[in-house]
């Protein structure tokens, strides 16, 4: 009796198995992922969802053969849209930008560990903005299960996240690449931004509404860091010291509208300040750069996004304070670099540029 | 620990395993260690209430034992020490600060001065069903209706059985005493039909009820920026949340006991489908609802009294019954009400048969019991507003603009010139999460439906095995693809 019950009980779980991974594969082969990256589906446990708007497949396959860069950008949409690397290289340094969409610290812990042997950077960059530290990393590990390789750290991240969805897309995305492997899927295209070599995402907005309607709907909240991303901030800094990198710590600038928002501004970034302070981080917050002058209604694609008036304007002063502040060592970095152009010029000719214009305050 | 959780995905078919192949003799031993564990995967502190709660009342009822051949003054101290501490402590942890916060406010309103101390204690999870579980107990025992328990670790078990500790269903001494001590061995039948249970209450809970508290708690926590139909809708919502939601922690309940040979009351027979407020009340919650009747409301004198004090007996305990659910006056209005719909049924009963027969409605029978049916409901949705509102404010807002603006929110839905529809309609969330929350309620009422000619799960044990497998197939695949695996917490918990 007991033996005709397990044998039924396999016959019942192996069966489902097939008949949930068959239901999988129908829907993420043939049902067409319309406005892609939006996690809206009808089947809310497995969100896989390849070749989305955040341009994380064309960012994670690129970063598979870059090599060797000068300075690596970590963090949410704030930093792929946030850090143009043409800047940067225009400075003389090479860059790469590993932003995804959502990506919270948790997530930029397994993406360290995966791509820090082959990029090689001196200097990361990891911005710490309040809409994703509040969160508990489901949403960016969807995106990056969905648009990377299924290799130990990424299997290593699903499994410490402890999430239905997420191994829902893990599976999805396994039964899937049978049929479609990720080499084979094809980035969608998106009217207002391009991806950019390097990871960044050229947005191609000029103009902000500034709806007082949406800005009005817009909760005033407080920032906060989950618990596991205080936890994994931890572990980043630890992993960056094991491996002799020089981490900085950043808050990319939202519209000064919607940092009004944010009850406890002073709080959160007082919190960061004093984290890195302890662990002997440079930190800058440009939300609070008195020498940054970003117009909302230009200088942003929407109320926390910047638009490429705003980066070509923040990057410039990031790159500025980098160096003043004594972050950025120009002579390791030079010695690296291969480059066509002459970074001394541009470093010398960036730092005239931005001490005529402005004091910087912080 | 939470029955929708990774912890009892492992814990109990470990317990289960364990369970039939240790020797007879120490069965009773593992399923209390693992009670034990299973209340203290919430806190481990709080088990010492449960320790307490159970010496306290194996003693009182040894003793109330050893009296029963003698007065009953002799056995009286025993029952009201057990009554006094359980209510003790249900009152410290559950009542003190409601009712300390309305003496405060009388006092203010009279302009006295009144300073005494508010407690933050946590609620201890599933005090109101032990305490009247264990004050059934007593009670039963001070009548002389059972014998007391000799055995303290059976006992113990008792009070603390896993499967049915923190929310019921409530069970009683003379139906789950007895089997605690009884061999089971193993049974195909019995395994199999438990697991099923099992599977049906996970798909309530995490597929419907879930899934249905997005929609319900945008709504409910800022309900003033809704008029009309997103009221309407998540009052609605908010019914079969609720329903799925407990009934399907019972279900899980009463299937795990089952695996293991345990027969657990029903707690729950298609409520919804009852055509009056009465006979809602006995299938709801059973129970609780039949704790309250055999030690509330007969005791009251039931309805063998004068008729206004057989009101006033309905009343009461409906009054009881929200308080025991909650230390808010939002409960006590929701039990307030359920009373006052059975008095007016009462007071109105001929008239209303006179009015249905007078517009033909009884020689209808389907319709009739259709718009029974559908007022019964109605009514229940009303009170629910009460259940889940945060304050008795937000209730009232809600009560009164339920039917506010609805031709406008209809226009707006339908026009959707702003993207109304997403915020009326779809209740903040998307269309997807939407249409499969409504997809989970038709589901539910087609399977409740083909239930009333008997048990769903026997029919398809009726079937030859690949169709019953192809039928586990759907259930589980659905739960895997559809569940909410938030691991959030059952709502009677909190009760």
């Amino acid at each position: 009796m007991q033996k005709l019950f397990f044998l039924r009980g396999l016959v019942v779980v192996v069966t489902t198995l097939l008949f949930y991974s068959f239901i999988i594969f129908l829907y993420s082969s043939f049902v067409p992922s319309v406005g892609a990256n939006n996690f809206r589906s009808w089947l809310p446990n497995a969100l896989y969802i390849p070749g989305g708007r955040g341009y994380t497949l064309l960012r994670l396959k690129e970063a598979e053969r870059v090599s060797d860069v000068d300075i690596l950008f970590v963090g949410s949409s704030q930093v792929y849209r946030g850090f143009d690397v043409r800047i940067f290289e225009s400075s003389g340094l090479k860059a790469f930008n590993l932003g995804t969409s959502a990506q919270t610290l948790f997530n930029t812990y397994y993406l360290l560990e995966e791509y820090l042997p082959t990029l090689n950077p001196e200097y990361i960059v990891l911005d710490l903005y309040w809409g994703v530290g509040k969160n508990d990393g489901v949403e960016p590990s969807i995106d990056i299960v969905s648009n990377s390789d299924l290799d130990e750290n990424t299997l290593e991240m699903v499994f410490d996240l402890k999430n239905a969805p997420v191994y829902g897309t893990l599976f999805a995305a396994c039964i899937t690449r049978l049929r479609t492997p990720l080499h084979e899927i094809r980035q969608k295209e998106f009217k207002d931004a391009r991806y950019i070599p390097g990871g960044f995402s050229e947005s191609l907005i000029t103009k902000n509404k500034l709806d007082p309607k949406k800005l009005g709907e817009i909760e005033p909240q407080n920032a906060t860091l989950h618990d596991l991303q205080l936890e994994y901030l931890q572990k980043i800094i630890a992993l960056c010291e094991s491996r002799n990198k020089k981490l900085i710590l950043v808050m990319t600038p939202v519209t000064k509208e919607y940092k009004r928002k944010v009850i406890n501004y002073a709080n959160y970034t007082n919190t960061i300040a004093k984290i890195a302070k302890e662990n002997n981080i440079p930190y800058f917050d440009y939300n609070e750069r008195k020498g940054l002058s970003l117009i909302s209604s230009a200088d942003f694609s929407d109320m926390n996004h910047l638009s490429q008036s705003g980066v070509e304007k923040f990057n410039g002063l990031f790159i500025y304070d980098l160096y003043t502040s004594g972050v950025l060592n120009p002579s390791l970095t030079l010695h690296k670099h291969k480059g066509p152009s002459q970074p001394s010029k541009s470093w010398q000719a960036r730092k005239r540029q931005h001490t005529a214009v402005m004091r910087p305050s912080n | 620990m939470l029955f929708n959780s990774i912890e009892f995905l492992v814990f109990f078919p470990a317990v289960a395993g364990l369970y039939f192949l240790l020797p007879y003799r120490f069965r009773w031993l593992l399923l209390l260690i693992a009670s034990y564990t299973f209340y203290m995967f919430w806190r481990v502190d709080y088990a010492i209430i449960l320790v307490i709660s159970t010496s306290i009342d194996y003693v009182c009822s040894r003793m109330m034992d050893r009296y029963m051949d003698s007065e009953k003054s002799k056995r009286k101290p025993w029952l009201w020490l057990s009554l006094f501490s359980n209510l003790g402590i249900l009152f410290i942890f559950k009542y003190y600060n409601f009712f300390n916060g309305a003496a405060a406010d009388l006092a203010h309103l009279l302009g006295m001065e009144y300073a005494a101390p508010a407690f933050e204690l946590l609620l201890p999870m599933g005090i109101s069903f032990y305490t009247f579980q264990t004050m059934s107990y007593s009670i039963d025992v001070y009548h002389g209706r059972i014998k007391a328990e000799k055995h303290f670790g059976i006992f113990a078990l008792f009070v603390t059985f896993f499967p049915q500790l923190v929310a019921g269903p409530i069970e009683r001494a003379g139906n789950l005493l007895n089997q605690l001590k009884e061999r089971h061995d193993f049974n195909y039948q019995n395994a199999a039909n438990g697991l099923k249970l099992m599977a049906w209450g996970l798909f309530k809970k995490i597929v419907i009820a879930d899934r249905l508290a997005v929609m319900v708690n945008q709504v409910y926590n800022n309900p003033t920026d809704y008029e009309g139909i997103p009221l309407i809708l998540a009052t609605v919502f908010f019914a079969f949340q609720i329903y799925c939601d407990f009934s399907g922690y019972s279900d899980i309940a009463i299937g795990s006991a089952q695996v293991m040979g345990f027969r657990l009351m029903d707690n729950f027979r298609r409520p919804y489908f009852s055509k009056s407020i009465q006979e809602f009340w006995a299938r709801w919650h059973i129970s609780l609802s039949t704790w309250f009747r055999d030690y509330v409301y007969i005791p009251l004198g039931g309805n063998r009294v004068v008729k206004w004090r057989w009101y006033y007996n309905l009343f009461i305990v409906f009054l009881v019954s929200g308080l025991w659910h909650g230390a808010n006056w939002t409960f006590l209005v929701w039990g307030g009400l359920h009373g006052f719909y059975l008095v007016i049924a009462e007071l109105t009963k001929e008239r209303r048969n006179a009015a249905m027969d007078a517009i033909g409605l009884v020689q209808q029978a389907p319709y009739c019991k259709a718009v029974q049916t559908g007022t019964t409901f109605a009514l229940v949705c009303l009170a629910w507003i009460f259940f889940r509102a945060n304050t008795i404010g937000d209730a009232l807002y809600i009560t009164t603009h339920l039917f506010s603006s609805l031709t406008e929110t209809a226009q707006a839905i339908v026009l959707n010139k702003h993207a109304e529809r997403g915020v009326l309609l779809y209740l903040g969330q998307n269309r997807e999460v939407f249409v499969l929350g409504v997809a989970a309620i038709l589901v539910l009422v087609v399977i409740e439906l083909s239930q009333r000619s008997g048990s769903l799960r026997l029919r398809i044990s009726r079937y030859p095995f690949p169709v019953r497998v192809a039928a586990y197939n759907f259930l589980l695949a659905s739960i895997l693809l559809f569940g909410s695996f938030s691991e959030s917490e059952f709502i009677y918990f909190q009760f």
